[in-house]
């Protein structure tokens, strides 16, 4: 096992380096604009060359790339055009995009998952046919759209709701006359909401066991109501209720919610997972192991949750770690839409003023919690299933 | 028993692979067909119906002044007119063609390059799959959405269908070439490999003959993986307005939106659902064709539906 995570990791390694070669003299075709061409205003005298002698800007690109990959390897992502560090710059905003990535994303994995597990057992073929179209059409639904309808159809609702929760017009007030940031709180509320989701599945599997199926319908509700309880005990209510619905101006209600972005991220993202756990349930109910599950008596939902749905769900999981900057992007876009900041805010700026640096670390790191966290899926997989440890050392 | 004394011989032999159209496949086609009909139909009617009316029908700056905007579905305007006072199904069919480029494109340059990538790693193994492995794990890390954007605000002279080539190169070249890979390494260690191998089989001929028709099913379902991010990523850039001055289902919602600060401010829901289930029709309609391919080809899913017919255990192993 040792020598196959040693092996694992020595390729990812290799995997990082190339994609960040890639990546580094791409974005110096594309945007091929450095601190010197920005700032020296068409200056070409010895003092513009003395600055990019001094900078490092006359050597090589590849040697660039290397010295780049050399940084990265000590944190460090090089300077902005703004004279900031980017790894200062990406680190500001980042945890607010992952917070929202994380919930979100188990939330969409959680929906997805029990959809395309309960459709593919269902008899009915308008069940399934049902949810495969629901689950295309919401996963092909243009993101700026999606958000588009919803906060034209939730400004209302919002406004009402801020009104019925006694908070001011304006989030801005709210702000003001707290200590708390905005991160604090965001993170004070995934974090509980998190939290009771996991002791929920528990009490769910527990509640299962032992056929208690009152316990198991409430568990997820009553958990997660305990939670948010326990978000307005610590005296962050009012805040972890204007970072819901949030209103600026008394105009643009529910822009810049993370909360609406949430809801817009599992909208797009569940529908994947409904397909791919469907067709991976469906392949497993022809395995001879079914079979002998049924012919043995046991029920129809335990061999569908403890037999079919758990070897299904490992494949839908690696395609899922896979496709992690893939899904990231999806959620950057629907922040830029819904100026929630985060990320996008970063990304898309830099882009617009052709800070090269700050565009290449953004890349870069997302790229990097991709990796990361395909290697850690590999790991699991590995521990988990003797075979897959067997072929890859083979 | 005939002795099989060429390679040749041995293939005339192999009954060729049919592709029956089942109905998802039917449904698809019909949809990109209208798709196509719906691309070509704003030059025709251009040069019949709306001949003499250009101002009217122009979908960039076109304006009917004859009622007020906007306004509901009409036999003169079929699917209304925007609050800028244009025609939207005139708007609509000339989005749809730089759309279907894209779509086009994308698929096309996503299934050969990842089919060649797959073909090629697969028969060579050694060093040379081991470098095209490595590339494509690291081009998994670069989304292809993020990288159309930088390359569209770089270089808005780039057309689409040359953008939904750059898209198809990415995803064929990443993903769908990983996918693919792993399906032509199973297919290499089928026994009747071995076979075509000792019968003196050339390298090209076992790729083309033995291995790529194996490929094609899971081809088909990467080429409509590709057009369905390579629709919503141009439609994006349009939408931000990073690239050129296409007009396609992107632009086509975002004037649906009210410009901030400009009269008038009312929303085109008419050009707003168009654009919005356009894209989704579209990338709908590919990923039918998808379905319908896979379960026409499926040897498994082909034997379960002769045995027991389109029963539920049909249904379960994957038919719908």
């Amino acid at each position: 096992m040792t020598v196959y995570l040693l092996r694992r990791l020595g390729w990812a390694v290799v995997t990082l380096l190339i994609f960040v070669a890639v990546v580094f003299v791409g974005l110096q075709l594309l945007l091929p604009f450095d601190f010197s061409t920005q700032f020296a205003f068409g200056g070409r005298g010895d003092d513009y060359y003395a600055m990019r002698e001094s900078l490092g800007l006359d050597r090589p690109l590849l040697a660039r790339a290397g010295l780049y990959v050399l940084g990265l390897a000590q944190g460090d992502l090089g300077m902005s055009y703004t004279g900031e560090p980017v790894a200062a710059i990406i680190g500001r905003s980042l945890p607010f995009t992952i917070l929202v990535f994380a919930v979100g994303g188990i939330l969409a994995y959680v929906l997805g998952e029990w959809l395309g597990r309960v459709a593919a057992w269902h008899r009915s073929r308008a069940v399934g046919s049902a949810t495969t179209t629901a689950s295309v059409l919401l996963s092909t639904t243009f993101p700026p759209l999606l958000v588009f309808v919803m906060t034209y159809f939730l400004t209302m609702p919002f406004y009402e709701l801020r009104f019925a929760l006694g908070l001011p017009s304006d989030s801005l007030e709210v702000w003001r006359s707290t200590y708390l940031t905005q991160l604090q709180v965001l993170t004070l509320v995934a974090v509980s909401v998190l939290g009771a989701v996991i002791v929920a599945f528990a009490l769910r599997a527990y509640a299962r066991r032992w056929d208690l199926r009152l316990l198991a319908a409430l568990a997820l509700p009553v958990t997660v109501t305990a939670a948010l309880i326990g978000v307005a005990l610590t005296g962050a209510g009012t805040e972890a209720l204007d970072l819901m619905f949030r209103g600026t101006a008394g105009v643009n209600v529910g822009r810049g919610s993370p909360f609406l972005a949430m809801i817009a991220f599992i909208i797009l993202g569940f529908g994947e997972v409904a397909i791919l756990m469907r067709t991976g349930m469906a392949e497993e109910s022809s395995e001879d192991y079914v079979k002998t599950a049924f012919a043995k008596g046991l029920p129809g939902r335990v061999v569908r949750d403890r037999h079919v749905a758990r070897n299904a769900m490992l494949p839908v999981l690696t395609r899922l770690f896979v496709g992690i900057p893939y899904i990231l992007t999806a959620l950057i876009i629907i922040e830029q839409q819904l100026e929630v900041g985060g990320l996008s805010q970063t990304f898309f700026e830099a882009v617009g003023t052709a800070d090269t640096p700050v565009v290449l670390g953004v890349v870069v790191v997302v790229g990097i919690i991709g990796l990361v966290l395909r290697l850690l899926m590999d790991i699991l997989v590995a521990v988990l299933d003797p075979r897959v440890r067997t072929a890859a050392m083979a | 028993m005939t002795a099989v004394a060429t390679p040749e011989a041995a293939v005339r032999s192999i009954p060729k692979p049919r592709v029956p159209l089942n109905t998802k496949i039917r449904i698809g086609l019909v949809m990109l067909a209208g798709f196509l009909v719906l691309a070509v139909s704003r030059p025709i009617l251009a040069h019949t119906l709306w001949r003499g009316q250009w101002l009217v029908y122009q979908p960039v700056s076109g304006w009917d002044a004859t009622i007020t905007h906007p306004a509901g579905i009409s036999v003169r305007h079929l699917l209304g007119t925007d609050s800028y006072g244009r025609d939207v199904f005139s708007m609509f069919s000339h989005s749809t063609w730089p759309t279907l480029q894209v779509a086009l494109s994308a698929a096309l340059v996503a299934g050969i390059v990842s089919t060649a990538f797959a073909a090629i790693s697969a028969y060579r193994r050694g060093p040379i799959d081991g470098a095209l492995t490595h590339l494509a794990d690291a081009l998994v890390l670069l989304p292809p959405p993020i990288a159309l954007f930088i390359i569209g605000v770089s270089a808005p002279w780039l057309q689409p269908p040359i953008l939904g080539a750059l898209y198809g190169l990415l995803f064929g070249l990443s993903t769908a070439a990983l996918v693919l890979r792993s399906q032509a390494l199973v297919v290499m260690a089928k026994p009747f490999m071995e076979a075509a191998r000792t019968a003196g089989g050339s390298g090209w001929w076992l790729i083309r003959v033995h291995v790529l028709p194996h490929l094609l099913p899971m081809t088909a379902v990467q080429m409509m993986a590709a057009v369905t991010g390579a629709v919503i990523t141009f439609g994006f850039l349009e939408f931000t307005g990073a690239g050129g001055d296409w007009f396609g289902y992107g632009s086509l919602i975002y004037t649906g939106l009210p410009s901030p600060g400009l009269v008038p401010r009312d929303y085109a829901w008419n050009a707003l659902i168009a654009g919005g289930l356009g894209i989704t029709m579209l990338c709908g309609a590919f990923y039918l064709i998808s379905v319908g391919l896979r379960e026409a080809v499926d040897p498994e899913l082909l034997a379960a539906r002769a045995r027991f017919g389109k029963t539920s255990r049909w249904r379960r192993m994957g038919g719908y």
